[in-house]
């Protein structure tokens, strides 16, 4: 399936919806709400809710994430927010500020 | 800065849908729907299967889909053939292939320059129309 990709250099201020898999390295405002897969990428930076099955943060993120499948915290990421999820996998070195839930 | 020369290209696909606005400074391709503000100093693809509601300000703009809105471009407008646009166009180059659909005004150059009063200096029409 072909992947969304935000770059670098853009700024997205809005809501994002969608049901292809998302690929995140610049900065977004807002909501994100997508069906499939989200990564966000080290140097990205979102101050926003995300809803989405997998989950997978490198980068910053300020907001609830909220996840159907996996979620993964990578090794220098910060997470500002809530997380409820199905599963969670949080690396060695990841930043995280919030309460988890771990809902089946 | 360390502007790196590299090839970045943001694209949003079919399926994805995005409300609000959107800034950059890379090449941008959209499938999908977007409503808003849409900039970027570099180029601008509307495929055939986007829908776009929004004011734009680009470098080179080519419509394959559906644009609703203002464009500012710096570069060539192009209007394809399955192109479909309204809304105004102020640009120095425009072409619309047959078959493209497009309603609205057009403010190239040369409308520029009959405009009585003057505006305030910016960046690029320093070059030749000072004469």
């Amino acid at each position: 399936m072909p992947k969304t990709t935000i770059g670098k250099s853009l700024f997205l201020d809005g809501e994002l919806i969608g049901k292809d898999g998302l690929i995140i390295e610049g900065r977004i405002n807002g909501k994100i709400s997508v069906d499939t897969s989200i990564s966000v990428e080290k140097g990205a930076t979102i101050k926003a809710d995300i809803k989405a099955n997998n989950v997978k943060i490198s980068g910053e993120v300020k907001g609830n994430i909220s996840s159907t499948g996996n979620v993964h915290y990578m090794e220098d990421c910060t997470v500002t927010g809530n997380t409820t999820t199905a599963r969670i996998l949080i690396e060695d070195g990841a930043t995280i500020k919030g309460s988890v839930h771990i809902d089946i | 800065m360390n502007k790196k020369v590299q090839e970045n290209i943001t694209t949003l696909h079919k399926d994805i849908s995005f409300n609000g606005k959107l800034v950059g400074d890379e090449k941008i391709i959209i499938s999908g729907y977007m409503e808003g503000i849409l900039q970027t100093s570099q180029d601008l693809t509307i495929e055939k299967s986007g829908i776009v509601k929004a004011d734009i300000k680009s470098a080179n703009l080519v419509l394959r889909g559906t644009l609703v809105g203002n464009v500012d471009s710096k570069g060539i407008v192009t209007i394809t053939k399955s192109g479909r646009m309204i809304g105004d166009i102020k640009s120095e180059n425009i072409i619309i292939n047959i078959g493209g659909q497009y309603k609205g005004t057009i403010l190239t150059k040369a409308n520029k320059a009959n405009r009585p009063h003057k505006e305030s200096p910016r960046k690029n029409s320093r070059s030749k129309t000072k004469r």
